[in-house]
Order: C-alpha cells, then sequence, then structure tokens
C-alpha cells in the first residue's frame, strides 16, 4: 500500500494521524510505504512506526531553498538542469501548466480528466528536467500571466503570489514513486494526487478516505487568509480542481458520516462511491473507571489548540457556567498549533478573571483524563468524526459538544449539542449536566448510552476490517482482470 | 425558532468587517458555522438544505476590499546607519590608526613587522569571506522560514568549518613559508596570530550580522581598541602583543553575544534536523562561496601589487607601505558614508515593486517594469553624484587638516576616491543580483574586475610607481559597476518574471 497523508501522518499529532497508525498497525499482513506531505524538510516523525511500515517518503512544500524533488545524486541533478532549456519547457512543459493552471482558475468548473492527464504529463517531464528550473523559467511565468489575463483585474502582486503557490503544490509531481499494488490517500488534497497519478499510469485501484471534508476545510480557513480575493479565489479554484480530479479517479471513496457525504457529493464525488467507515477506538485502553473522579466539578477538553477546535468558544462560556458552579474547573489538555490563539483564550481568561477557574497543559494519558472528569466538552467549529468523543463515549465520560460534522450522527442521543460558535448555548448544555438536582442523574444517563453505543459502533475493528475488505477487493478485481 | 438572519449573511448586506464570501459553497459553510444545520434551514428558514439556503442568499462579490496591511514607516536615517554600521569597525580601527597610530591590526610598527601583521589581517579577509557569505546566505534563509533551531545549528556548523578553515589555512601557510622562506621568524609567527585570531573575529562578526547584531559589533570593536590602549599604554605591552589581546578580546565579546542570542531565539524552536551540507546545498552555496572569495581579493589585489611593487632594498620580498595604506584609510571614510546608500536603496527598490506590483495589472506588466527602469538609472545616477560629492569633500578636508604629505599618498587618496562611488554602484548592484536569486551576473562581473584590478595594477605599479596600484582598484571597480549595471538593465526589463523566480 501506498498511504498518503498531508500534513498529518507520521509527522504532525491529531485525529487523521492516530487513525492511519492505528490502520497500519491493525493491519499487519499488509505492507506500507507513507508518502508525507508536510511544511518542512527538517521535521522528524512523532510516531513510533511498525516494522510493516517499508519507508517514509517526505515531499516539504515550504522551507526549501529549491522546490521538487531532493535527493538526487548531485551529478544527475546537475545534468537536469542543463538539459532544461528554454525550448524543451516551451514545447514539453507550457502545454500541460496551461492546462493546470486554467482547471485552477475554473476551480470546480474544471474537467478533471484533463487536468490528470496534465499532471501526469507533468510527472513524465520531471522524470527528466529539473523542477525548480522549469517553474522559475520566464517562459512559464508568461504562461500564468497569459492565463490571469482573462481574469478580473488580476494583479501582478497576485500573480507572483499565487504562482509561487503552484511553485510549491505541483512539486508532487516531482516524486517518483514505488509501483503499489493500492493507493489509499488520507486527504482528498494533494495527498490525493499520488492515487490518481498511479491510477492514471498503471491502473492502480485508489481508495480515498477523508475524515474532516478537505475542501470544506479549506473554506473555513480561508477568510481568515490575509490574501486578496483573487488570491484566494484561485487558491481555492486549484484545490477544487484538485478534489474533483481525485474523487473522479478514485475507485472508492470512505467517509465518517452522511454529513459528509452530503458534502463530497456537492464537491463532485459520485454518490455510488461513497462508503461509510468509522472511527474506531481501542477498549481495552478507554474503560470507565470513575475511581479518580474529583469533587470540583470539571470539565475535560482534549483538542490541540487552534482556531477550528473553538478553544475560545468554550473560554466565552466559561464565566457563564462559573456564574452558577462557582468551583468549576476547565482543563484543556493538548499542545498549542497556533500561539497568537492561544494568546487571544488566555486574554479572554484575564478579562473575565477566570483564572482559577481555567487549566492548560498535556497529558499522555488520555484515559486517565478522561477518569477525572465530570464532563467531556469538545466545542470545535468544524470536526470529522473526532476520536476523542469515542474515547470519552468508552470511558463513560458525559459529551457536551458542538453541533458540527458528524458528531451529532455519532452521539445520537448519547450526549448533549450546542451551537457552534455560540459560547451561550455551550454554557447552557454544560450547565444540564453540571448544575441543579438532577445533573448527576442525566450524567449517568448520558455515560451508560454513550457506553452501549461507542461498543456497539466504534470498535477499532469495525474501524480497519472493512479497509482489509476493500484492499482484498481491489486484488481480486486486479487477478479477475489479469486473468480476463 | 430563529427570525433573525444568521451574522454572515447580515455580513453580506454590509454592516460588519467580514470578508464577503467567495461562492456558494463558502457562505453554506459559513452559515453551517453560525450553527444554521440542515433542519435549523428548513425548520427556521424554509429552505430544504443548509446549501440552498446559501444559494439563495449569494451574491457575487462586487468589489475586492482587501488591503495590504499598513508597513510599518520607514526612517530614513536608521536605515542609512543601519547601511553604514557594516563598515563601521574598520571604520573605526582606520580612524583609530591616523588618530592614535594604534588600532586592532594597524599602527606604529617597523616595516618588517606591519608587513607580517598585513599578511595575516589580509589572508584573514580572504580565508573566511567565502564562509561568512554562504553561511550567512544558508542561517538567512533558514531565519526566514522561522526555523530557529536549524538556523542556530547551521551558525555554529559554518563557524566550526570557518574555523577549520582558518586553522588549516594557517598551517599551509606556515609550511609554505618554512619552505620558501618569505617571513623570517618571528614575523611567520606573527603573521599566522593576526591571521587566526583575526579569521575567528571575521566569522564571529558574520553571525552578529546575519543577527542584525551590527552594533555590538561596533560596541565591540571599541572594546577591543580600548584593550589595544590599554595594554600598550597601560601595561607597557608591546604594540603587536596588545593588539592580539585586543582581537582576542573583540572576538570574545562578539562570540558570546551572537551564542546567547541564538540560544534565546532557539530556545523555543522544535528540534529539525537541520540539514549542514549536501550535493544541493553546495549546489546553491557555490555562488556566494566564491563571491565572498572574489569580493576580498578584490579589495586586496592592489594592495598586494603596491607592496610586491619595487622592493629590491626591501628586507623581504614585499613590503607593507604605510603612506599607500593611509590614503586608502582616508578614502575608505568617504566610501563609509556612501555604502549606506546601498541598504536604503534595497529597500527603495523593493519598495518600488511592492507597490507598482499592488498598482499595475498582469496586463501592464511593460508599464510597471518602465517604472523600475527608471527609478534604477534615477538611483544610479544619485549614487555617482553623492559619491563623487563625498570624495571631493574628504579630499579637500584631509588637504586641510595636513593628513596628506607625501605625494604618493595624495595619489592614492584622490584614486581611490574615485573608484569607491562605482564600488558603491556595483555593491548596489551586486545586493539586488543576489536578491533576486541571479549571483551569476555578479560573479562574472567580479571575476573579470579582479583580473583588470591585477593587470592594471601590476603593469602600472611596476612602470611607476608602487603607488600607481591603486589605479587597477579603480579600474576594477568602474568594469565591476559597468559589468553589473549593464546587467541589470538587462534583467530590469522583465523584473516582473525575476522577482517571482526570486521568490523560489
Amino acid at each position: 500500500m501506498l498511504l498518503t497523508s498531508e500534513g498529518t501522518y507520521p509527522f504532525y499529532h491529531g485525529g487523521v494521524s492516530v487513525w492511519c497508525d492505528q490502520l497500519v498497525r491493525h493491519l499487519p499482513e499488509a505492507d506500507f510505504h507513507l508518502f508525507a506531505v508536510a511544511h518542512s524538510p527538517r521535521l522528524k516523525p512523532v510516531f513510533q512506526l511498525p516494522e510493516n511500515v517499508r519507508s517514509v517518503n517526505h515531499l516539504a512544500l515550504w522551507g526549501t531553498e529549491e522546490p521538487g524533488m531532493a535527493g538526487l545524486p548531485f551529478s544527475e541533478s546537475y545534468q537536469r538542469k542543463l538539459q532544461t532549456t528554454p525550448e524543451v519547457i516551451e514545447r514539453y512543459f507550457i502545454p500541460a501548466f496551461e492546462t493546470v493552471v486554467r482547471s485552477s482558475f475554473a476551480g470546480l468548473r474544471s474537467d478533471p480528466v484533463r487536468l490528470a492527464q496534465a499532471l501526469h504529463n507533468m510527472q513524465l517531464y520531471f522524470e527528466k528536467y529539473d523542477y525548480a528550473r522549469t517553474l522559475t523559467a520566464e517562459q512559464t511565468w508568461n504562461c500564468f500571466l497569459r492565463c490571469a489575463r482573462g481574469q478580473t483585474r488580476f494583479l501582478l502582486q497576485e500573480a507572483t503570489t499565487c504562482m509561487s503557490w503552484m511553485l510549491r503544490y505541483l512539486a508532487i509531481t516531482s516524486r517518483p514513486h514505488v509501483r503499489p499494488d493500492v493507493v489509499h490517500a488520507s486527504m482528498a488534497g494533494l495527498a490525493g494526487v499520488p492515487g490518481t497519478l498511479a491510477k492514471l499510469r498503471w491502473g492502480t485501484p485508489f481508495l480515498l478516505t477523508e475524515h474532516g471534508i478537505y475542501l470544506r476545510e479549506l473554506y473555513v480557513g480561508i477568510e481568515a487568509m490575509d490574501a486578496s480575493a483573487n488570491c484566494r479565489r484561485f487558491l481555492l479554484g486549484w484545490n477544487q480542481a484538485v478534489v474533483k480530479m481525485n474523487y473522479h479517479f478514485a475507485d472508492v471513496v470512505t467517509c465518517l458520516g452522511e454529513f459528509n457525504r452530503k458534502w463530497q457529493a456537492s464537491f463532485g464525488a459520485d454518490p455510488s462511491k461513497i462508503r461509510f467507515i468509522p472511527n474506531g477506538v481501542d477498549p481495552k485502553r478507554f474503560f470507565p473507571d470513575r475511581s479518580n473522579l474529583p469533587e470540583r466539578p470539571t470539565v475535560l477538553t482534549l483538542a490541540r489548540i487552534f482556531a477550528l477546535k473553538g478553544i475560545e468558544v468554550l473560554m466565552r462560556a466559561a464565566p457563564i457556567v462559573r456564574e452558577q458552579v462557582p468551583d468549576v474547573c476547565f482543563r484543556v489538555l493538548g499542545e498549542v498549533a497556533d500561539q497568537a490563539y492561544f494568546e487571544r483564550c488566555t486574554a479572554i481568561i484575564r478579562e473575565h478573571q477566570i483564572e482559577k477557574n481555567v487549566e492548560f497543559g498535556v497529558t499522555k494519558e488520555p484515559a486517565k483524563a478522561f477518569g477525572a472528569a465530570h464532563v467531556f466538552c469538545l466545542p470545535s467549529i468544524s470536526e470529522g468524526l473526532p476520536f476523542t468523543i469515542l474515547e470519552a463515549m468508552f470511558s463513560g465520560c458525559p459529551v457536551v459538544a458542538s453541533d458540527v460534522g458528524n458528531i451529532s450522527e455519532t452521539l445520537e442521543g448519547a450526549g448533549l449539542l450546542a451551537e457552534p460558535n455560540n459560547p451561550e448555548d455551550l454554557a447552557r448544555a454544560l450547565l444540564v449536566l453540571l448544575h441543579g438536582h438532577k445533573a448527576a442523574e442525566m450524567r449517568g444517563q448520558l455515560a451508560a448510552a454513550g457506553i452501549e453505543r461507542a461498543h456497539r459502533y466504534y470498535t477499532i475493528e469495525r474501524c480497519t476490517e472493512p479497509f482489509m475488505d476493500i484492499y482484498e477487493s481491489f486484488a481480486e478485481c486486479e487477478q479477475n482482470c489479469q486473468t480476463a | 425558532m430563529r427570525t433573525e438572519l444568521p451574522d454572515c449573511l447580515k455580513s453580506t448586506t454590509g454592516g460588519n468587517a467580514r470578508k464577503p464570501a467567495l461562492d456558494v459553497y463558502d457562505l453554506a459553510v459559513r452559515l453551517e458555522l453560525d450553527g444554521i444545520t440542515d433542519s435549523v434551514a428548513w425548520h427556521d428558514y424554509g429552505y430544504r438544505t443548509t446549501l440552498l439556503m446559501a444559494k439563495a442568499h449569494f451574491h457575487p462579490p462586487l468589489d475586492d476590499e482587501w488591503k495590504e496591511k499598513p508597513k510599518e514607516k520607514r526612517k530614513f536615517i536608521l536605515e542609512y546607519l543601519s547601511g553604514i554600521s557594516f563598515a563601521i569597525p574598520v571604520l573605526l580601527c582606520a580612524l583609530s590608526t591616523l588618530v592614535y597610530k594604534l588600532s586592532l591590526w594597524g599602527g606604529d610598527l617597523a616595516y618588517d613587522t606591519a608587513s607580517a601583521v598585513a599578511i595575516g589581517t589580509v589572508s584573514s579577509f580572504i580565508a573566511t569571506g567565502g564562509i561568512i557569505q554562504a553561511s550567512a546566505r544558508r542561517s538567512l534563509f533558514l531565519i526566514h522560514t522561522g526555523d530557529w533551531g536549524a538556523a542556530a545549528d547551521t551558525c555554529r556548523k559554518w563557524s566550526m568549518l570557518g574555523a577549520a578553515v582558518v586553522v588549516i589555512w594557517a598551517i599551509c601557510g606556515w609550511a609554505f613559508n618554512a619552505y620558501f622562506g618569505l617571513l623570517p621568524f618571528p614575523l611567520d609567527w606573527v603573521a599566522i596570530a593576526f591571521h587566526c585570531a583575526l579569521g575567528l573575529l571575521w566569522l564571529a562578526c558574520g553571525v552578529l550580522y546575519v543577527l542584525e547584531q551590527n552594533i555590538v559589533v561596533g560596541a565591540a570593536v571599541v572594546c577591543g581598541i580600548a584593550t589595544v590602549a590599554l595594554c600598550k599604554l597601560g601595561f607597557g605591552m608591546h604594540l603587536v602583543a596588545s593588539q592580539l589581546v585586543g582581537i582576542s578580546v573583540t572576538a570574545s565579546v562578539c562570540a558570546a553575544v551572537a551564542i546567547a542570542v541564538m540560544r534565546s531565539k532557539s530556545k523555543r524552536a522544535a528540534k529539525t534536523d537541520g540539514a549542514f551540507l549536501n550535493t544541493r546545498i553546495i549546489h546553491l552555496l557555490i555562488p556566494f562561496f566564491t563571491y565572498g572569495c572574489l569580493y576580498y581579493l578584490f579589495l586586496f589585489a592592489d594592495r598586494w601589487m603596491a607592496w610586491t611593487a619595487r622592493t629590491n632594498a626591501a628586507s623581504l620580498p614585499f613590503q607593507f607601505r604605510g603612506d599607500y595604506e593611509t590614503g586608502l584609510d582616508i578614502a575608505m571614510i568617504a566610501f563609509v558614508f556612501q555604502v549606506g546608500w546601498v541598504h536604503t536603496s534595497m529597500l527603495d527598490f523593493y519598495e518600488r515593486i511592492r507597490t507598482g506590483q499592488a498598482t499595475y495589472s498582469v496586463d501592464e506588466v511593460r508599464d510597471f517594469n518602465d517604472g523600475i527602469y527608471f527609478f534604477y538609472l534615477r538611483r544610479l545616477a544619485a549614487i555617482l553624484i553623492f559619491g563623487a560629492l563625498s570624495g571631493w569633500l574628504t579630499y579637500y578636508a584631509a588637504e586641510h587638516l595636513h593628513l596628506l604629505p607625501t605625494q604618493a599618498m595624495r595619489e592614492v587618496t584622490l584614486v581611490s576616491l574615485a573608484g569607491y562611488p562605482l564600488l558603491v554602484a556595483a555593491l548596489w548592484n551586486t545586493g539586488m543580483f543576489f536578491a533576486l536569486s541571479r549571483p551569476r551576473s555578479v560573479l562574472i562581473s567580479a571575476a573579470v574586475a579582479l583580473c583588470v584590478n591585477f593587470a592594471a595594477g601590476y603593469l602600472l605599479s611596476r612602470v611607476g610607481g608602487y603607488q600607481q596600484a591603486v589605479y587597477g582598484f579603480t579600474a576594477g571597480s568602474g568594469v565591476f559597476a559597468c559589468l553589473t549595471t549593464w546587467m541589470f538593465l538587462q534583467h530590469a526589463r522583465s523584473i516582473d518574471h525575476h522577482h517571482y523566480a526570486s521568490s523560489a
């Protein structure tokens, strides 16, 4: 298997990384080659890789002085530079590049087959010619300007910014890969491109798994981006075109629930290809143990600290809860992924003088943390199917979460929902479980319902076995094709 | 049941600062973030889904409200001072030599000893020049990417490499001297000691410049000169020994501050695998290394010609020329004031590019390039005129203060004052070529200029007096300036492309 990822496994923590790790560990009969798109060339894996991970190939989008494939012998790299003449670029590269740029401007209106063919041609081109010299050539720049001329007043600054992005993103076509039996992409964006290219080149089966919806999460973040509308539109268009292409070429697209399926279909995935496969948790690691439950009412949040996790909303809900439950403790455990965001959260704490009610930290023992909390709260503004909610359910910790992604389908009454981005509503839900004479009884009911539901639908076997079935069905299909 | 519109729909009709939605999906996602799930859209607003609600409310944005964050107001004086700060240590030493007859590496020394000190000084510049350029390029790139951990690691490793090169160079020089017998004992050890001490000082200064701690370098040099004065005048030590102590103090202060600043900057950085040298990095850094070597060879080529001309009567095959050096030191005062323009002009150039790019559309590329082209010509003229004026003022002041007692000194000062504005113009061009990641043009120009410097300096110093080696410097500077200007004017016609390509 070629397992591909972007900004996750094995260099970063987070839900997708946990899922990738579960997958490779629970399918020891399969050999995995990892291909990770990451932001820096100088990262070290944060996961201990099992023996069935045969290789890790790493594409650094940023942080390299010269983009493109690294690791070639110097003589070959230099030879490639010499071979990359303006005539070669004009003749063999520009037609494919023009298609890619026009597809990016077209976004969801682009033709996925033409885009895939263009990327495939680029991949063949970069097997012989130098990436950086090609992408920084005057012909390439002029081609971009030609395509941009058809758009609403496109400034030179915007062209420079967008071309700098292309320079980095197209590096995905400069990487050679082993010929795999199956490509399994853990996201629909850049991580899916090797799947599409392998499909076109060798007919390799391509499985695409999405946890959050790649494009939807891009929409969530793009408004905060410090860039003009033209730049944001171009970035969105490039990703829309790539995602649409990957959906088109994937043999199977998996998702975590109805909410995701709806979005995938909106962005061009064929509904007949989409299958539900939920996330799963190991019940041996997460089980009810309330022996360490403190007297002080404790609300636990386990999440990396950045905008999508809605920690700011929780901090705004905290003073409302404190009015009714003065000794309430909000314990937020997770790495700070966005320092500026964390500082905004601490500013809210100071503003409302709730320093004694909020604790930040990290933990290596999440199971213990669930056992020491009265309520688990996840105030995210965007999610797929978060592992932490499943872990809380297995641990018998009642859940309060924002109604985003597939969370309402997952809980189905085994937890309380609040409107996303609404501190008052979040506080209301928390107070149901923390304040009043019926709060303890309510917590007990939700915990029992959560345990029952988690064991029925979200064990780790239910998560990994369907993937093995899909891999085997691909193998069978290939055998049948060869026989035929 | 809600009656009010969700926040994100209010924003599209004005009233708050949110950016307009780019398309229907963007609006649908915003609705979801405002709590409008499919069921809310149906029950509260009468739309079957959130997406249909977004479709009903979406209007394509008419105008782009985005504005680039306002840049901090530039302060010309600070920029200019920052520009001259690179040359301040050399200027301080030159002034100290002129006024007090002692400095970190110059002063009132016997000719033979002065020759040995000069050899050590020049070789320290040439040995470390390339390494400092390459190290600075690599470290600045890593700092620019925010990877302070890798930047600190790179600085440390390059400094170690530089120190090793300094030592190896010293051993080779000692062996060469032992074989050919150019410098007798103890002058050979004087040269080696100055070479090593100054080499380490330049390496530490290089790190401080990367960290933008220019002022520390100036302060450390003042400390060093004070130490020399204390040792010489207070403790009665020999000037050479005093200078070695002074250089060691300066190098130690610079190294200590560099280590402290790097540690504090990289304290919170993640541990990363900072590649030190691989073939790709070597390939990228070779032009910068070569430039560093060529530049210092160029700066000292005329001196070498002057020191080796007409040495028949001297005890050594080369002889330090005090009046030649003094002439250059006086001209250097003008150079320091001229070189401040390089930094401000670079910033102006980028300001022009930034504002031009934010003004011209992709249909107006030619207008943009023309604007940069004419800006460049105007600024070049300004640099040359300022150079000529400051040179004339410096010469006038030197004559007035009777600092030029000999004809040779007068000739060296006058000719080098003519050369320095040309060198400043060439340095400005060099800075822009490096900023545009086009070092090849600089290397060709610098190599040709070096050859002209050597050839003209050699011929004139052998035909005329040793002081005429300075014509080599001025001719070389002229060639350097002309070639880089000609090449830059060619690049300026497609500056839009070169600016993009430099972002690679």
